[in-house]
């Protein structure tokens, strides 16, 4: 009787995912493992030709072509720049927000505290197209208001460095929100006794900040870092492609944006997937180490 | 009211990351009111002394941006219907029922989590072809819901786990089927964490570029965003038009971030907090 209850349970739990799961399946689970049979062959979708299949030519080919090597070596180099800038910026803006929460301020830091945290979530918000565009406009090489402000003649998209730091600068103002928003959380969880505590000891702000705010926020600071790590790496597209499109030359070509162009602008499906098969290996098992050692620590 | 002089450095320091906050998106703003030739400046000019919408009006006249503007209405309306029908349904049946396999369902459901869109984009390419939807709307919000599903699932069963089990079990002994139950007692107490998911699905819909830009070809598909970036032709650059475009593009996600700011900002630290 009783697994006869629990049987029935079982299928009403499957009949319940299963909508959601067979969509999942085959959107996503299916074209993922077609991208490694696609891998093994020469497909060019445009000559209207039979696949051929080739082996671990595709494979070869990426790793004797520098230009892969380089897409993964620009991808990592701009994720671990932006993202620990990010998370500089945001991890100071938070601690100076949270002077505001802290006191329970009143009058005008309270307005003021409203009024920021409804702007600051604006960069995080807005289309990645809307905030790229913004940002090709303040980047122009003749007119942009930057170099007004500086008073200096920066050509901004022209040189490889100039035009990975552009991209940079554009990211951190978009991306640090996001930062913002899970350390303010974090900040208001602390126990107010805490601070209540170290006033009576006579702790000044900065050991406030090094004893109280730091310790407890380091969880919080691992998990956001990581998470937007693998979000920078794996969807950095819609800035790069209007920025610079992945000029000059090929200085800025994210894997993203390789993998897209190798695909669906050269149609070189084959080569296309072989990439997307060695990127998604890497970033997955970054994740897995990620998971693991969450487990480990908890 | 006292104004001390520490709130004055406080508010200076507010004042100036705020500036810096707003900056691009004011001066984009600013720039789509101008007319086309004085964009390009070497003065800095904030307010425009003469306020045109000319390039608003370009949009509509000349871009089309009416077609573009439906497209990304109903890409994004469509993902969040889609990603909001499956996705609860399921996590409820992953939060409440343990069949065989569904730890590793939801392992793999955060795994997705991990895979960079572009790698599905070649495969669903010629997936969608052969099933004749290419260079349709429907390719573009499968794409889109491919890659929002997960999330949705995710943070559904975050939610279902500390929802409480009593009022279930209350239904079931008076006989209430699990789907029932889910449809008239779940889903109306879970509107808060519906609500969250929805915005998300839809700003994910309507900012959507890569799949836009990777499946449809003609303006039968066309989403707003990719529009924009097309402004940009290789030879000329349609500046005007491309601040209003952008300008337009950010609007209801401003709006709807602003009206459902408490909403937002859970989703932004739910997502990773609770696992």
């Amino acid at each position: 009787m009783i697994s006869k209850i629990k049987q029935i349970e079982q299928r009403t739990g499957f009949f319940l995912t299963l909508p959601g799961v067979l969509f999942l399946l085959s959107f996503i689970i299916y074209p993922l493992l077609s991208n490694v049979f696609i891998s093994f062959y020469d497909y060019n979708p445009l000559h209207l030709r039979e696949m051929i299949f080739i082996g671990f030519k595709n494979y070869q080919c990426l790793f004797r072509e520098p230009i892969f090597r380089y897409s993964l070596f620009i991808t990592t180099s701009f994720t671990l720049v932006s993202v620990t800038l990010e998370l500089f910026v945001g991890l100071s803006i938070s601690i100076f927000f949270a002077t505001f929460i802290k006191e329970k301020s009143q009058g005008i830091l309270k307005w003021l505290y409203r009024g920021a945290t409804s702007i600051l979530i604006m960069p995080w918000a807005i289309p990645g197209i809307s905030a790229a565009v913004a940002w090709r406009l303040l980047f122009h090489p003749l007119y942009s208001p930057i170099n007004a402000v500086l008073g200096k003649q920066i050509m901004w998209l022209s040189t490889p460095l100039l035009a990975f730091f552009s991209i940079v600068i554009a990211d951190v103002w978009k991306c640090t929100p996001y930062f913002i928003f899970f350390f303010i959380a974090g900040i208001i969880s602390i126990p107010p006794a805490q601070f209540e505590a170290a006033k009576i000891d006579g702790a000044s702000g900065w050991q406030e900040i090094r004893y109280i705010i730091l310790p407890n926020l380091l969880p919080v600071i691992i998990v956001a870092s990581s998470f937007r790590a693998i979000d920078s790496f794996t969807k950095i597209f819609d800035m790069v492609y209007v920025l610079t499109g992945g000029g000059p030359g090929t200085a800025t070509k994210v894997i993203p944006l390789l993998i897209q162009e190798t695909g669906l602008k050269f149609f070189r499906f084959g080569l296309a997937s072989a990439m997307a098969v060695v990127t998604v290996l890497i970033s997955i098992s970054f994740g897995v180490e990620l998971l693991r050692r969450r487990k480990a620590s908890q | 009211m006292k104004l001390s002089i520490r709130t004055l450095i406080i508010s200076i320091l507010t004042f100036m990351i705020l500036g810096i906050t707003l900056f691009p998106i004011l001066w984009m703003f600013s720039s789509s009111l101008k007319p086309e030739g004085t964009i390009l400046s070497t003065s800095t000019i904030w307010i425009p002394k003469k306020i045109t919408l000319t390039n608003y009006k370009d949009l509509f006249n000349r871009f089309h941006f009416q077609k573009y503007l439906l497209n990304s209405i109903i890409i994004a309306v469509s993902t969040t219907i889609i990603s909001i029908m499956f996705g609860v349904v399921a996590a409820y049946g992953f939060s409440r029922y343990n069949f065989p396999g569904s730890s590793k369902l939801l392992f793999l459901v955060i795994l997705v989590r991990l895979f960079t869109p572009a790698a599905l984009v070649i495969p669903l390419y010629g997936m969608l072809d052969w099933l004749g939807l290419s260079d349709t709307l429907l390719s573009i919000i499968i794409g889109v819901t491919a890659l929002n599903l997960p999330f949705v699932i995710f943070m559904m069963k975050a939610f279902f786990d500390d929802f409480p089990k009593e009022l279930e079990e209350a239904a079931k002994v008076d006989g209430m089927s699990p789907f029932r139950t889910l449809v008239t007692i779940v889903i109306p107490l879970s509107m808060p964490a519906i609500v969250t998911v929805a915005l998300f699905s839809f700003s994910l819909g309507w900012n959507d570029f890569l799949f836009g830009l990777s499946f449809s070809q003609t303006i039968k598909s066309m989403p707003v965003t990719v529009a924009i970036a097309s402004m940009d032709t290789g030879f000329k650059i349609y500046w005007g038009a491309m601040m209003a475009g952008g300008t337009v593009l950010s609007i209801p996600i401003l709006l709807i971030t602003l009206i459902f700011q408490k909403y937002f900002v859970r989703g932004i630290s739910a997502g990773a907090l609770k696992q």
